[in-house]
């Protein structure tokens, strides 16, 4: 009966959780590796988890401290990446696919921290308060995290709101 | 466009997962996992091909796509990583594959590599790579899957950071020997930390080198659920792991 609650639950919550992971990683292999290692945690301790209010709160909390956590192996360190990979012939259909690895590129290079707020408000949709939640930090915390993440972007002409307040 | 729709272009259309659900939620299984950089290569592969495949299918993408991976499941969608891979392949990256594709017949013969061509090694995208790619060969062996994989950091290996010591190990029973060459790493979960059972073998090793000069190579031998692989194994995967022909140049 856990088990279905378990699969019924994660289910429906496995793909957004694996496309958050992406954006947090900036690599397909590391996101499914981070939501492996976060659905594991949470199968392994379901029956009180699922007891919990804010499931999804839980959820997302456990998986950026996943990330956070793999991220800190040796082997996991990541690295800015100087330049785009080499483009043999530049169309206009490519135009669009190196604006998006421009984006994640920047993405990337931001501070973990300041890196899982953009992505919390701005793809998962969160409030200030909802990010809190789920960083366990204070709102101030976010929107300062918030506010240099996207100076550095817009620095980086990526299109960012005005508005950081929640 | 706003940074909301970007991040959600960024990731429409994902690969596949490489890991089922039903794994993870097999009983016994989960406390036995092991760091997530120890599993398998072949799902990688798997991966990869669906990535390369999907992209190949994409309408008026990528009309210079190679056909031969026209074959892919249809159900296979690119990703932002596959769209990484440069719309034509650079043959500079393609040339690095081939000769490292001589380099498995150099390889301990007791890690079986195929000395008959029918293994090669591939490449994709990886973010934080210097170039931003992984080249990658997997083959099996009388059940057991092995692996090799390589990219430049781009940074010298830092002798203070012990990748042994926690958390970084996990549950896994971990090695470091610091050489001139580099710093190489011997992982296998013979002694899960978690688990209370001891194997006498493992299921998994892995040999990580961290190469003086930035590269990073991972030799990996993975028997499943079958704690078959002696530890001596490793043993051959560090001799693999430092071929002097695992570089990446031209």
């Amino acid at each position: 009966m856990d088990d279905d609650s378990f699969r019924e639950f994660i289910g429906v919550r496995l793909d957004p959780l694996r496309r958050t992971a992406y954006l947090m990683s900036g690599d397909w292999h590391a996101a499914d590796d981070v939501v492996s290692t976060a659905v594991t945690k949470i199968y392994q301790d379901w029956r009180r988890i699922s007891q919990m209010e804010n499931l999804d709160a839980y959820v997302r909390r456990t998986l950026v401290n996943t990330w956070l956590m793999e991220r800190r192996r040796p082997w996991r360190r990541e690295r800015s990446v100087p330049d785009l990979p080499p483009v043999a012939g530049q169309r206009a259909d490519d135009q669009m696919v190196n604006d998006r690895l421009s984006l994640l590129k920047h993405l990337v290079a931001l501070p973990p921290r300041q890196r899982a707020v953009v992505v919390l408000r701005f793809y998962c949709d969160l409030s200030v308060e909802q990010t809190a939640q789920v960083l366990d930090c204070s709102t101030g915390t976010v929107k300062s995290q918030a506010a240099r993440a996207l100076v550095t972007l817009r620095a980086a002409m990526i299109d960012v709101p005005d508005l950081v307040e929640g | 466009m706003g940074l909301t729709e970007d991040l959600h272009d960024l990731v429409d259309n994902p690969p596949p997962p490489r890991f089922d659900l039903d794994d993870l939620m097999r009983p016994g299984r989960a406390r036995r996992r092991v760091p997530p950089v120890l599993l398998g290569i072949a799902g990688f592969v798997a991966v990869a091909l669906a990535l390369v495949g999907g992209y190949a299918l994409k309408p008026n993408s990528h009309p210079a796509q190679p056909t031969g991976f026209a074959a892919a499941k249809p159900s296979a969608t690119p990703s932002v990583t596959a769209s990484a891979t440069p719309t034509a392949t650079p043959p500079d990256y393609d040339a690095v594959a081939t000769r490292l594709d001589a380099v498995l017949a150099t390889l301990p013969k007791s890690l079986h590599a195929p000395t008959d061509g029918s293994v090669k090694f591939k490449w994709q995208a990886m973010t934080g790579a210097t170039p931003p790619v992984q080249y990658y060969a997997s083959w099996k062996y009388q059940g057991i899957t092995y692996g090799v994989s390589i990219y430049d950091s781009g940074e010298k290996p830092n002798p203070a950071e012990n990748g042994c010591k926690p958390p970084y190990a996990g549950e896994l029973d971990c090695q470091r020997t610091v050489t001139k060459s580099g710093i190489t790493y011997h992982l296998n979960n013979a002694k899960d930390k978690l688990d209370p059972v001891h194997h006498t073998k493992a299921s998994l090793l892995e040999v990580l080198f961290y190469a003086s000069d930035g590269r990073q190579v991972d030799v990996t031998e993975n028997a499943g659920d079958h704690y078959v692989l002696p530890l001596t194994d490793t043993t051959a995967m560090t001799t693999a792991a430092h071929n002097s022909g695992l570089t990446l140049k031209h």
